[in-house]
């Protein structure tokens, strides 16, 4: 926490300190964390290899190769083998990861935003705002995600940016609804009430005081909504309404491989493969860092 | 008649070639596809069935059930454009005629004979005495007159009320004062040229004499519908308690989204050549995507329609290539032309680099069920010549490109390709231009209501290109070059960007009586469509009034050759029918229409052979 | 609070956030380009239509919503009918009125979705339990490993795996369709493996809640048989919040099967709805948008009531509780 205004310095120390260790320690359980520390390792891995996507993959994900139309795995040239029009596996694997992770990340930072804004909001303020507030997470809440999601894109279309949204709106709820219910038990507390006598603005004390707090449960939603985000993309791929080919997404191939499940079932195992490991290791993640947090950690 | 031999397959197709091979030579000698229910193929007179069971060797099994599947069907109301009336066609309806084993001609179906007038305007059909409608009512020229009545009538088409999809009629069929009515243009039934004279005699009028009209007379827009129970049950008429039909089988069951029985007609007239005791037909809706070849191996279906990855499948093995069974194409894709602010694609030459540059047997080559398709017209129409094709030639492309002021592609807008859907041949075609012209080429997949709302639109100044569809349509000269891109598409297509622009604007008013309108639409046409569209238009005209068989196919060449020279739009496809059928499924008769094959005269045997 | 009059908000906040998404789709769905008739051509086989001089040839929506009816009428007059469970006949199934389609496939649906939910509750409470009481030992890790293999794994993957194993390899059952009970053990299958590692986690965790509690432990203390201990005081009290997680993942399978019912050609609800957006077939949309809505709100109140019923201690605190179900909530993941 670093001191950008001079305020109560005691009580900002006072929980900049407890935050260091409390991070810390998490950290310390985090790593001690076996599976989930392989599973981060991992993660680690596909985003670096999705943001090197262009220097990974030997080619293009559109550039074909008539005279390797098919082709089985471990081909001369082709790792992977290529599909039907003769596009290397390999790279549309690569490039599809990159759509997965961008869309997962990318939807998952902006429902982060939102949730933050409407939870600090409603918390903050309360009364007939937070009554508003509250009211419109309850219907994105009767609002089955996926309908939400489906009618999204059909209406903006099948851009990149309308698949992160679709999935982004769909699940900021959760993390709004966590906000609020941080703020509302931080609210109260002593070094709040000190920040606020002295004259603290509501801005200042949401930022330095409620939402270090709430980082950690913020942290645990999160790392479980990327798994969710990855797998809702690839489902509305499969349904025909991912992201505009010809830009790979597993989804996509993972639809299209069914159809070749008995002509070329490479097609439909290696994109499967690759997804449910990734779904794996961010899941494991989330656990690790749910465990880490976890004041009961060595429960669960 | 004779049918030119197409361009035999490529190396890859080897099958497929002999199949298309065999399909000549049967069509040549007058045979029959796959069923040796040889002769009869044309005429009036007699009434001699299609296909009797082709079980001269084989012995029938007890239970004579066959397993489909197809698409879901949400209606078979003949009279609206789904998938649905070729499931009426197939054999739930029948018509006056019904097609002969390659679908070539006609044979003798509710109507026993015909007689057409000297001058080729008038048919006169005699309805058999023995028709009758699955209830056991009588079947009359009356019921088809009401039927066609209810067709030709704006809006009548919408089944229960709520929605109707397009009007199935097809405009080539060319009944005298049909179009008309249907436009609104007039409501006096009189002036249709449909006639009920009495109970058993039914005359049509056609507009000019019209070659494929008694061809046309199979598509299910024509099958007769029992009137008394569509008006009795405007909404469920259809539905398994309430229909009632005159094919050689009815419905039994029908549940939405999920099945559909089929059983015999007891009604129908020519119960020997009906030998299924039942068709059960599993509705599948689409979604995602699966193979069709694992229901079928799995013994779940006898016959099923394969797509790519399933052709590639049953061409792997061995035995299952045996069941592979081709209808021949019936449908072509293409590429239309965009309207654009930028006139790049006005520029009859570019368009004509574009085409030639297109690699089609590659594109064919990543498309398993297609061959090369180089003109808007079927190779499989009678008389179809080759000088109507597009020639490519990647040079040629070049050098046009280069006058144009584009040498190897430099400077060159990027070319988009507008599509419903990821088809691989909409990437091939992409990378066709790509490769062979340097130019840069996109496909824009694009979901089907963005498609539809953008193909006739004009587009910004920077985006060119093109839309991919495709088309079906009866294998004949009227249908293929009078009505699907009709000479009036042509100069539709013709229009400079902001004429075609205020063209739909006309279309769209509202405020316009439907005569007012159609002045208006015609008086742009003649004023801003391109020379060459109006000489088509003459050229067809004077095809579909020309009385001489020869002099017509001479006519309908040139209109066809003309059409493809404006290169507005680009034929890339055609498409071929491949379908998995069980050894043991006798008397199928696969034919180039888009219903592929009628239920009367399919037997099962007892074991495969 | 009495009881009735919060049921009464609660009926109150439900039909209002109805209406919210009422609006909400039909709004998005009147921005959504293309309409049912164009759609309806180009994908059901209008291939036998020339261009755009076909554009003539008219389409019209007859029945209760005119081409010529502002949007805003059509919304009241769907709302109007609607409120009377009526929604008038879909586009695409002109036969059929909507409500007799949710009818007919909403019991589809909801047969796989209990099936698997409760196939899923007789796998999980065991592993749970046991999971639970061998806490930290390696069958513990080893169960709960295995358990996450199956939230990851996403339902239509499970689908297929089984398609190849069940019907291609065994042949024994058929690959889709929906006739009898063999169609259904193949998405009831695909369907069980996420509930159940939900369901696996919450009881593990809820039990060992339960073994800390004090008559628990004195129980044990006491020389009690643990299994007895274990199986007669602490199951019952730690499967109280499983309810809370049984509410959402039920109305989520109920609406959310559609991935399993595209595999399995499977006439649900789910499909029929994918399918209403796609082809912009406002009645079918709207009407089954509503219902999933209804339905989801439905089991929260359910589930909020049961809770407050089953654990009086939760009813003046029920605030804290949404969220913390919401957090947990498994239709998070639109699979």
């Amino acid at each position: 926490m670093a001191t950008l205004t001079e305020e109560p310095a005691a009580a900002a120390g006072v929980t900049a300190e407890r935050a260091r260790s409390h991070w810390s320690r998490a950290w310390a359980r985090f790593r001690a964390n076996r599976l989930a520390f392989v599973s981060l390792i991992f993660c680690a891995l596909l985003i670096v290899t999705a943001l090197a996507a262009p220097w990974i993959a030997p080619y293009h994900f559109s550039e074909t190769d008539p005279d390797a139309r098919l082709a089985p795995l471990l081909t001369d040239g082709h790792l992977l083998g290529t599909d039907l029009l003769g596009r290397d596996i390999f790279s549309r694997l690569v490039y599809g990861l990159r759509t997965a992770l961008f869309v997962a990340f990318g939807a998952e930072l902006a429902s982060l935003v939102v949730a933050i804004l409407i939870g600090l909001s409603a918390g903050y303020i309360g009364g007939r705002v937070d009554q508003g507030l509250m009211g419109i997470t309850d219907v994105m809440y009767a609002f089955p995600s996926y309908i939400f999601a489906i009618v999204l894109v059909t209406v903006m279309g099948r851009s990149i940016w309308a698949v992160m949204l679709a999935i982004g709106i769909s699940s900021w709820v959760t993390q709004a609804r966590l906000v609020r219910a941080q703020v509302l038990t931080v609210k109260e507390r002593e070094y709040v009430e000190a920040a606020r006598s002295m004259g603290a603005s509501g801005v200042t004390i949401s930022l330095r005081y409620i939402l270090p707090n709430a980082i950690g449960p913020l942290l645990v939603t999160t790392s479980f909504a990327i798994p969710a985000a990855i797998g809702a993309e690839a489902g509305l791929a499969l349904l025909g309404l991912g992201v505009q080919p010809p830009t790979p997404s597993w989804g996509s191939m993972i639809s299209e491989g069914t159809s070749y499940i008995l002509a070329a079932p490479h097609l439909l195992f290696l994109p499967a493969t690759l997804f449910a490991l990734t779904l794996l290791a961010f899941t494991w993640v989330g656990d690790g860092i749910r465990d880490a947090f976890d004041t009961s950690g060595e429960d669960r | 008649m004779s049918t030119r031999s197409r361009p035999a397959g490529r190396s890859t197709g080897r099958r497929r070639s002999t199949a298309a091979a065999v399909a000549v030579a049967l069509a040549l000698s007058g045979c029959s596809l796959f069923g040796d229910d040889g002769g009869n193929a044309s005429g009036t007179g007699g009434d001699a069935g299609s296909g009797g069971a082709d079980g001269s060797d084989a012995e029938l099994a007890a239970e004579q059930v066959l397993r489909l599947s197809s698409s879901n069907l949400p209606i078979i109301d003949p009279q609206v454009v789904t998938f649905g009336m070729w499931m009426s066609a197939k054999g739930i309806f029948e018509g006056l005629v019904v097609q002969n084993e390659d679908g070539t001609d006609v044979l003798p179906g509710m109507a026993e004979s015909w007689e057409v007038s000297d001058d080729g305007l008038t048919y006169t059909f005699h309805i058999r005495e023995d028709a009758a409608w699955s209830n056991g009512d009588p079947l009359t020229a009356e019921d088809f007159e009401r039927t066609y009545q209810r067709l030709f009538t704006p809006e009548a088409g919408e089944t229960g009320g709520s929605t109707s999809g397009a009007n199935s009629y097809q405009s080539a069929t060319n009944i005298k004062g049909a179009t008309d009515f249907l436009e609104g243009a007039t409501d006096d039934w009189s002036e249709v040229g449909v006639r009920a004279v009495d109970e058993r005699v039914l005359e049509i009028e056609v507009a000019s004499p019209t070659p494929g009209f008694l061809l046309a007379m199979t598509h299910p827009s024509m099958l007769p519908l029992h009137m008394d129970t569509v008006e009795e049950h405007p909404q469920d008429w259809q539905e398994a308690e309430h229909i009632v039909s005159n094919g050689p089988f009815m419905i039994d069951q029908w549940v939405t989204n999920s099945s559909m029985e089929l059983v015999p007609n007891p009604h129908y007239w020519d119960t020997d050549n009906v030998h299924l005791d039942r068709i059960e037909i599993a509705l599948l809706e689409g979604g995602t995507t699966g193979a069709a070849t694992v229901p079928y191996e799995n013994d779940e279906v006898d016959i099923v329609g394969l797509a790519n990855a399933d052709i590639i499948r049953m061409e792997s093995d061995p035995e299952l290539a045996d069941h592979v069974q081709i209808a021949p194409s019936v449908s072509y894709v293409y590429l239309a032309t965009l309207r654009s602010e930028n006139p790049l694609l006005e520029d009859v030459n570019i368009r004509k680099a574009l085409s030639l540059a297109l690699d089609r047997e590659y594109i064919a080559e990543v498309t398993p069920d297609a061959q090369p398709g180089r003109s808007l017209v079927l190779g499989i129409v009678p008389g179809y010549d080759e000088s109507i094709e597009v020639n490519e030639d990647v040079e040629e492309a070049q050098g046009l490109l280069a006058e144009a002021g584009y040498p190897d592609g430099e400077g060159f807008p990027e070319i988009n390709l507008l599509a419903g859907s990821s088809n691989v041949d909409v990437e091939a075609i992409v990378d066709s231009w790509r490769r062979n012209l340097g130019i840069d080429a996109k496909a824009d997949t694009v979901e089907t209501g963005v498609l539809v709302e953008r193909r006739w639109a004009v587009q910004d100044e920077d985006y060119v290109g093109f839309y991919y569809g495709s088309f079906a349509g009866t294998p004949d000269w009227p249908t293929m070059v009078g009505s699907l891109w009709s000479p009036r598409d042509i100069q539709e297509f013709s229009l400079p960007a902001d004429v075609w622009a205020e063209y739909q604007e006309v279309q769209a008013d509202g405020e316009l009586s439907i005569s007012e309108r159609n002045a208006e639409l015609a008086e742009m046409l003649d004023e801003h469509a391109s020379d060459a569209s109006h000489e088509l238009a003459d050229l067809v005209d004077q095809a579909m009034n020309s009385a001489d068989e020869a002099e017509q196919q001479e006519l309908f060449t040139q209109a066809a050759q003309l059409r493809e020279e404006q290169h507005l739009i680009i034929p890339v496809l055609w498409k071929d029918r491949y379908f998995a059928v069980r050894p043991t499924v006798q008397g199928l008769n696969l034919r180039p229409s888009s219903d592929a094959y009628y239920f009367k005269g399919i037997s099962i045997a007892a074991d495969e052979q | 609070m009495s009881f009735m009059t919060y049921l009464g908000k609660r009926v109150v906040r439900m039909v209002l956030s109805l209406i919210a998404v009422s609006a909400i789709t039909f709004t998005l769905l009147q921005m959504a380009p293309g309409n049912f008739a164009d759609i309806q051509r180009i994908s059901a086989g209008a291939a036998q239509f020339g261009g755009a001089g076909t554009e003539d040839m008219v389409h019209a929506f007859a029945s209760r919503y005119g081409d010529d009816i502002p949007a805003w009428r059509q919304y009241l007059i769907f709302m109007k009918g609607a409120a009377t469970w009526d929604f008038g006949p879909s586009y695409k199934y002109p036969t059929q009125d909507v409500q007799d389609i949710i009818a007919q496939g909403f019991p589809i649906s909801a047969t796989i979705a209990l099936i698997a939910v409760a196939l899923s509750l007789m796998i999980a409470i065991p592993i749970g339990v046991y999971a639970a009481v061998r806490q930290n030992s390696a069958a513990d890790h080893g169960t709960m490993f295995l358990i996450t293999l199956g939230t990851a794994l996403p339902n239509y993957l499970t689908g297929v795996i089984l398609v190849l194993f069940f019907t291609l390899t065994l042949g024994v059952l058929p690959s889709s369709g929906w006739d009898g009970p063999q169609h259904m053990i193949m998405p009831v299958l695909a369907l069980v493996l996420g509930p159940t590692a939900v369901l696996a986690r919450y009881v593990r965790s809820s039990m060992l809640e339960t073994l800390r509690e004090e008559y628990v432990v004195a129980a044990l203390a006491k020389g009690g048989p643990r299994a007895t201990v274990i199986t007669r005081h602490a199951l019952g009290n730690s499967l109280i919040p499983i309810v809370t997680v049984l509410g959402p993942l039920l109305a989520a399978l109920m609406t959310g099967t559609v991935f399993v019912e595209a595999l399995f050609r499977i006439p649900g609800l789910g499909l029929y709805f994918a399918q209403a957006a796609a082809s912009r077939d406002m009645p079918l949309l709207m009407g089954t948008a509503l219902f999933f809505a209804l339905i989801l709100m439905t089991m929260n109140l359910i589930v909020d009531l049961v809770y407050g019923y089953l654990d009086p201690r939760i009813r003046a605190a029920g605030g804290v509780n949404r969220w913390r179900r919401s957090q947990k909530n498994p239709q998070q993941q639109p699979a």
